[in-house]
């Protein structure tokens, strides 16, 4: 943990080729890695292994296999620390309303009163670090019935499902075409307690059985939303309610256009900076 | 959900080894991507390429979540290890630098036919035939 790296950044001209070969041909010199950026490469080694003559081994290394020259811009001392314990300080507690919490697992919130929801930021979409998300949950605190069956189309983390069941309603299937939704909507639910009301499942739209729920979600994006729009539709019962989020203000004639093609109306919208999310009912 | 892609970091680290320590922590850290996440999913999809430095390209989204696609080595990295190129030892131009074998030659050519986008293997093994010659590596038997 106290050991000292070298970040000896290296000039190279931004050719794929030569900025993957170097890299691969020097690190069994001792390098634990490379990162690349505009000017050319970042190389990282444990100080102790760094020797004077290791530029000139280097530099016959690559004239040896025909790779430009290059020049050393810096070298950087780097104390080693705990990057992993830095990071989680930055991933703080989010206050989405009045009622709604989002905390990480390493932060929790004790607040009895409070809908707080534990989510990890991992490799799905929906950690509350995004204004979609939020006006999302904004919304469901709004449409979401007691009891009620909630599709969640895109689920990502599965956060908009968990959300649901903890305002009340009685059942949520939460779908996602990326498979890593799996894993992290499982584990979400499981670690916000709500497993036996929620079902994570991979697939698009066709692939739900169910039909007549009575609020569904979508976070999505503008095109996939107009694309889903039909299949959404057709799962929603004649009273529900369908919330749409992945908008940007711009986006709003086009969505609105398309639904009052279909005879839906809508009933609330939301706004965080560029980004709107809506509710819509049929007429 | 809306992904808005907020930056990429491009790192080239060893297959099955990433930790926290430099560069993995600070570059991602910085980005605000899950540092050990990270690790345990690049360690499992590339545990079976031990002693390979893996070129991976992380896209980070703005909520803090992310995504990573991990490349195979170039086969110049390949050819280089597969001939052990004595480090630093060259003359330049003078002396071939190193030998592979047909049968190495063959393997390169099977873990990259992917990127080659060919199914044929010949195909495949004159390309990376081609890229020894640039190389001064010899191709023998």
């Amino acid at each position: 943990m106290t050991s000292t790296f070298l970040d000896i950044h290296i000039a190279i001209p931004p050719d794929e080729y030569i900025r993957e070969v170097l890299p691969g041909v020097i690190a069994d010199l001792g390098f634990d890695g490379f990162v690349e950026d505009d000017r050319g490469i970042h190389c990282y080694i444990k100080k102790e292994l760094w020797l004077e003559t290791m530029e000139q081994v280097i530099k016959e290394l690559t004239e040896q296999l025909h790779l430009p020259m290059f020049e050393i811009l810096s070298i950087t001392e780097i104390q080693n620390q705990n990057w992993n314990e830095q990071w989680e300080k930055s991933i703080q507690p989010i206050h989405v309303t009045d009622h709604i919490i989002i905390a990480p697992s390493w932060h929790p919130v004790h607040e009895p009163s409070k809908l707080v929801l534990t989510i990890d930021p991992k490799m799905t979409f929906g950690t509350g670090y995004h204004e979609t998300t939020r006006l999302m949950l904004r919304l469901m605190e709004q449409f979401i019935t007691h009891n009620g069956k909630v599709l969640d189309v895109g689920t990502g983390t599965g956060i908009l499902a968990i959300t649901a069941i903890k305002l009340g309603a009685a059942k949520a299937i939460g779908i996602d075409i990326d498979e890593w939704s799996l894993d992290n909507g499982i584990e979400n639910i499981k670690r916000n307690n709500v497993e036996k009301h929620v079902d994570i499942r991979i697939g698009s739209i066709d692939t739900v059985t169910e039909n007549n729920f009575d609020i569904i979600l979508a976070n999505i994006v503008r095109n996939t939303i107009l694309e889903l729009l039909d299949g959404m539709i057709a799962k929603l019962s004649s009273q529900g309610i369908l919330l749409l989020s992945g908008l940007l203000a711009t986006d709003r004639a086009v969505i609105e256009k398309a639904l009052h093609s279909r005879n839906f109306k809508v009933v609330s919208a939301v706004q965080e900076n560029e980004w709107i999310a809506l509710a819509t009912r049929r007429v | 959900m809306a992904k808005k892609i907020v930056g990429f970091i491009k790192l080239q680290i060893p297959a099955g080894q990433a930790n926290p320590a430099p560069p993995v922590g600070p570059a991602l850290g910085q980005k605000g991507v899950n540092i050990m996440e990270f690790c345990k999913q690049f360690n499992a999809r590339t545990q079976a390429q031990a002693g390979l430095i893996i070129p991976v390209i992380i896209t980070v989204f703005s909520d803090k979540s992310f995504t990573f696609i991990t490349k195979t080595p170039p086969a110049a990295v390949l050819l280089v290890k597969a001939a052990k190129v004595a480090k630093g030892s060259g003359e330049p131009n003078r002396n071939k630098v190193g030998k592979v074998t047909r049968a190495q030659v063959k393997e390169i050519a099977q873990m990259k036919m992917p990127d080659f986008n060919t199914s044929n293997i010949e195909a495949a093994m004159s390309m990376v035939e081609g890229t020894a010659k640039s190389l001064g590596i010899t191709v023998e038997g």
